[in-house]
């Protein structure tokens, strides 16, 4: 079976900082993924090389067999690769539809400048069904620059939705969020993991080990570990690199 | 009610635009026309710093190129190639559209100030091609031409030597434009410029290819310049290198700011206001800029989106006065509403009575 996703080699240095060493990974399809590790050991970098916002230093990255390395952005997304940020990051000025609207359209035809984007009926079934599954109906009307922390992030998750992607990189999306929130939110990671890949950054232990098939751990730039959350929450090596850090110890 | 009574407007603007040449003269001031007219082809010119600005998030410091060239396109097309009067106006539309795809292709590589410099920079090293192109453009004298006529029907001659066909084409092709604009801002299209407007990062992120709507913006609006300063050169019957100086783009983007960039019809607004100002001003008051210079800070800091914003702003707030369920109220904001609601309820009697 071709991986989901493979990297191979990759390396990402900013001048002498490595944030990326000569990595390797690869990961399987239909499996809930998450990256764990210390601030500083390279998760975002990744996910920003992956998605091609940064340029790698060296390396390959294929994507279900397809080589994606240094494609720009939109040419990634339109494969079917989405994200959310870390630093949550929508439309603010518009609302929470449009902010919707504008990332189903994009898949729909941009290059029409003399129909009416509102009366684009498929687009409007897709709104609505984005809106639905993230629970985001109620607030459809409402400009997304007013919303809380927790339901930007909501928002963020539904953008990448709306591109109809085939795998979802998630960047720490319980950040900010409260207890039942996290909560939902969860529930939600979940149930979007029966049918769309999904590879998930977090801090949050509890929930990566509650959530996860599958656990990989970075530190400098580097794989740690890899393995299920039972064989990671027993790794010595995974202890080491997280000693005195509470979370993982409640884990 | 908000529709409504921009509806009304529009209407009114309408029938006033479609009778100006017999409603000016009927309340003798004929003259007026000209300036009418000349309002007409600066408020288009406006609107491509508006496509640009106000709805692609890039500030233009080089419009001017294209309206220059839209001037150049139609004077030399008539005084050194003898075109006729539409090959001529299609020349005036290729030129700056042309240019525009090849300056667009490297400006819009870049953002914010570093865009706008680029702009300026381009816009001013054609000023300076212009100017010293003595044989070709005229140089400072600038390349007068002769009014070709529009076409002949058997003995009659339609042209823009008549005032009021004059005024009546210019109308035609403004109005188009800024429908086409309309058209355009609504589409799928137009809410990936606003898209890119927004939040550029995210707009690439969801798969919209950044650099080639922002080119597409780019060449849009060159294309509205150029037929703004072909209409301009029909209109004056002539070209000068004086209308690709940067103070011209600057112009633009001080109409826009007053007017509202973003909405369709600000930078209409804007453009009327100051050129108002300066016909009525100019006579009395030569520093009369100090004044435009004035709106502008004002703007800037109590209306960021324009007359055209507060405009929006006064209806909203008067359709949620007459009992709106226009703005749904958030739940915090909804308790501390009910302490005061004596007075919301008065206000509503009152706005009752006045209409």
């Amino acid at each position: 079976m071709t991986p989901l996703l493979e990297i191979q080699n990759l390396s990402k240095h900013f001048g002498g900082l490595k944030a990326l060493e000569q990595l390797d990974m690869s990961f399987e399809p239909g499996r809930l993924h998450a990256i764990i590790g210390p601030n500083g050991a390279g998760k975002t970098t990744l996910f920003n090389v992956i998605s091609g916002t940064l340029p790698p230093t060296a390396g390959h990255i294929m994507f279900r067999g397809k080589d994606i390395t240094r494609l720009s952005p939109h040419r990634i997304s339109r494969l079917g690769l989405a994200r959310t940020l870390q630093i949550k990051s929508v439309f603010d000025a518009l609302t929470v539809e449009d902010n919707v609207w504008i990332a189903a359209q994009s898949r729909r035809g941009v290059y029409r400048p003399f129909v009416n984007s509102r009366e684009d009926s498929e687009t409007a079934v897709k709104v609505d069904e984005v809106l639905e599954e993230t629970g985001l109906t109620r607030m459809r009307s409402i400009v997304a620059g007013t919303l809380s922390y927790g339901d930007v992030a909501l928002l963020e998750i539904a953008l990448a939705l709306a591109t109809e992607p085939s795998l979802l990189l998630l960047d720490e999306p319980l950040c900010g969020m409260g207890p039942a929130e996290t909560k939902s939110t969860i529930t939600k990671i979940r149930e979007l993991s029966e049918r769309i890949d999904v590879i998930i950054i977090e801090h949050d232990m509890p929930s990566v080990f509650d959530l996860a098939d599958e656990i990989t751990v970075m530190a400098q730039g580097k794989v740690l570990a890899k393995g299920t959350p039972d064989e990671i929450a027993t790794n010595k090596a995974t202890r080491e690199a997280y000693l005195g850090d509470e979370d993982f110890q409640h884990a | 009610m908000k529709t409504l009574i921009n509806s009304t407007m529009l209407a009114g603007l309408g029938i006033f635009l479609s009778g100006a040449p017999w409603i000016l003269e009927a309340l003798g001031v004929g003259f007026w026309l000209d300036i009418l007219t000349e309002i007409l082809i600066w408020s288009l010119f406006a609107a491509s710093v508006n496509l640009l600005f106000g709805y692609t998030g890039l500030l233009s410091f080089g419009q001017a190129l294209f309206f220059g060239l839209g001037m150049y396109g139609v004077a030399i097309g008539i005084a050194k190639l003898g075109l006729g009067f539409w090959p001529a106006l299609g020349l005036g539309l290729i030129l700056p559209t042309v240019m525009a795809t090849f300056v667009g292709a490297l400006a819009v590589r870049l953002t914010w100030h570093y865009f706008a410099i680029i702009t300026l920079v381009f816009s001013q090293i054609f000023y300076f091609i212009a100017l010293s192109s003595k044989p070709l453009t005229g140089g400072d004298d600038g390349t007068p031409f002769s009014m070709p006529p529009m076409f002949t029907l058997g003995e009659i001659e339609v042209s823009m030597t008549n005032f009021t066909t004059q005024y009546f084409f210019i109308l035609l092709m403004v109005t188009l434009a800024f429908f086409l604009m309309h058209r355009l801002v609504r589409s799928p299209l137009g809410l990936a410029l606003v898209a890119i407007r927004e939040n550029d990062a995210r707009a690439e992120m969801i798969g919209l290819n950044v650099y080639l709507l922002r080119l597409i913006s780019f060449i849009a609006a060159g294309a509205l310049a150029g037929l703004s300063g072909s209409l301009f050169a029909l209109f004056g019957r002539y070209a000068s290198a004086t209308y690709m100086f940067y103070h011209v783009s600057g112009e633009g983007v001080v109409w826009t700011i007053i007017g509202g960039a973003g909405t369709i019809l600000g930078p209409a607004v804007g453009t009327a206001l100051v050129i108002l100002v300066r016909e009525e001003l100019s006579n009395v008051w030569e520093h009369y800029q100090i004044l435009v210079g004035l709106i502008v800070i004002l703007t800037v800091i109590f209306a960021p989106r324009g007359l055209m914003g507060l405009w929006d702003n006064m209806l909203t707030r008067l359709d949620a006065r007459r009992g709106g369920v226009a703005t749904p109220v958030p739940e915090k904001t909804r308790n501390s509403n009910q302490k005061r609601k004596p007075k919301p309820r008065r206000k509503t009697v009152r706005s009752e009575v006045r209409t």
